[in-house]
């Protein structure tokens, strides 16, 4: 006789012993499922002539434009088998488009919020042993899509893939200052990869991320490489209900043996 | 003056050649935030404290050496923050929040073999019987590393519940603030966003972020394009 054995129940338990685990909490106990750090780039090109559409002074993405997220992943958590040394992960965001409207700039008071909602798309993840992808001290290459990117960043084996959607940008700058803070937000759902069975039949989750936005720094925004308009850090968390493996009464009997 | 000239000229191929060398990222944390005082009531009224708790997750390569993730645990405790000014935007579901100056970040580092000091969130509203304390152990007034936090501003949108802040950090305590060059003290952006996910009970928001120095991008130069600047 065949059961489905959630695993759901565990990987709470887990989460709630990592609040008061201090060794567990610092890799991978609040939360994350897949972390990329802070050599990842955000570019945006108008489709149609392959040219950079955005706008750096306005914080803003043309309408129609075409966004292509390229990362370094730096840390994958259970159900997932982690990370094998020596080989090297990416995470790349696509199919991601702005709306008619393109970016929303919105007057609130004394601050300025500038949106851009992409709506949805996907993504893919990458383990890779061959060409190194470049990271920020490298440094990146200008003008996106170029030789290196992001054919570096989906070279290998595919891991992970899935959907995006509810993927939205979002930019506040105080007017007096200039000074900005930023967010990016989406949600995500595995459909498939060479790793898809430890997660298959996860729920959707969401992706949490910085969005340093191309700007002079020194105000919370990040200076980058021309063609680039963002510069992400953040996770996708573990899905609240997570895959379920296939055991049979014994093997499940065995284990409280 | 040929002496002169030539100073300046390794002086600028110095910096033609380490812009990008530069370590951009201090250290990335993970942990939740809270409001003390002013816990309960208008969220984040003027007057009210804003603190946050949690663990460092990964270091660059100015505390690599220096930082040990297999032996100890590694925390930070941002505290000192106070809300003077407060804006709701109903309409757009937008808080914006400016803080006054002299905030403060501290990382700790306590050995795991200690037992009984495991950083714990606690569960109830923080400060709890180990909140914030399990987190700036063993010596609260002796942190690794800390610095001095001003303009701290933070944007949460009420519709979603995302959000983030950010403030410039000089760093000036700390008994490893010797590996740090003078030079490369000050000009940290402190900046974090909140999470999804679960969160203990009495905290507010999950955070993540990093302390880091935005790369100023250069332009790579030949040799001979460097010389050229020169031949006047």
């Amino acid at each position: 006789m065949k059961i489905n054995f959630g695993v759901t129940v565990a990987l709470a338990l887990a989460t709630a012993v990592s609040f008061a685990s201090a060794g567990h909490a610092a890799v991978c106990g609040t939360g994350p499922l897949i972390e990329y750090d802070t050599n990842t780039f955000a570019y945006a090109i108008d489709p149609v002539s392959g040219l950079n559409a955005y706008d750096e002074v306005n914080f803003s993405y043309a309408p129609n434009s075409a966004l292509t997220v390229v990362g370094h992943v730096t840390n994958i958590c259970p159900p997932l088998p982690g990370m094998v040394p020596g080989f090297e992960y990416t995470v790349v965001f696509g199919n991601l488009y702005t709306p008619a409207g393109g970016t929303s700039v919105i007057p609130s008071g004394g601050n300025t919020i500038y949106r851009t909602t992409f709506g949805s798309g996907n993504f893919w993840v990458y383990k890779d042993n061959g060409t190194a992808a470049p990271v920020e001290a490298t440094p990146m290459p200008a003008n996106p899509p170029n030789a290196t990117v992001p054919s570096t960043f989906t070279d290998g084996e595919l891991i992970l893939t899935g959907t995006l959607s509810n993927f939205r940008a979002t930019v506040t700058k105080t007017n007096a200052t200039g000074q900005v803070t930023h967010v990016m937000t989406a949600t995500y759902q595995f459909t498939g990869g060479t790793q898809y069975g430890f997660v298959n039949g996860s729920s959707p989750s969401t992706i949490t991320s910085t969005w340093c936005p191309k700007g002079p720094g020194g105000n919370g925004s990040c200076p980058l490489q021309p063609g680039y308009s963002a510069q992400p850090n953040g996770k996708f968390d573990t899905p609240s209900v997570t895959a379920s493996l296939k055991a049979s009464w014994g093997s499940v009997k065995i284990l409280y043996h | 003056m040929k002496k002169a000239s030539l100073l300046v000229f390794l002086a600028a191929l110095l910096c033609a050649t380490t812009a990008y060398a530069q370590e951009t990222t201090l250290l990335s944390f993970t942990g939740y935030d809270y409001e003390d005082p002013g816990d309960g009531g208008t969220y984040l009224a003027v007057g009210d404290g804003y603190k946050s708790v949690g663990f460092i997750t990964s270091v660059g390569s100015i505390l690599a050496s220096y930082i040990d993730f297999s032996s100890n645990e590694n925390t930070y405790y941002l505290f000192g923050l106070t809300v003077t000014n407060r804006f709701f935007d109903p309409v757009n579901n937008y808080l914006s929040v400016d803080f006054g100056n002299g905030g403060r970040v501290r990382y700790f580092e306590d050995a795991k073999s200690r037992p009984g000091y495991a950083a714990d969130y606690g569960t109830t509203p923080p400060p709890n019987p180990t909140s914030p304390s399990t987190f700036i152990d063993p010596n609260p007034n002796n942190p690794a590393l800390g610095g001095v936090v001003n303009g701290f501003h933070l944007d949460y949108f009420t519709d979603d519940h995302s959000g983030g802040w950010s403030g410039a950090m000089t760093l000036d305590e700390g008994y490893d603030l010797i590996y740090v060059n003078p030079g490369q003290r000050s000009g940290w952006l402190l900046g974090g966003v909140f999470q999804t996910g679960v969160v203990p009970s009495g905290y507010d928001n999950q955070v993540e972020g990093n302390c880091r120095v935005p790369a100023t991008p250069t332009n790579q130069k030949t040799w001979g394009a460097v010389k050229a600047l020169y031949h006047r």
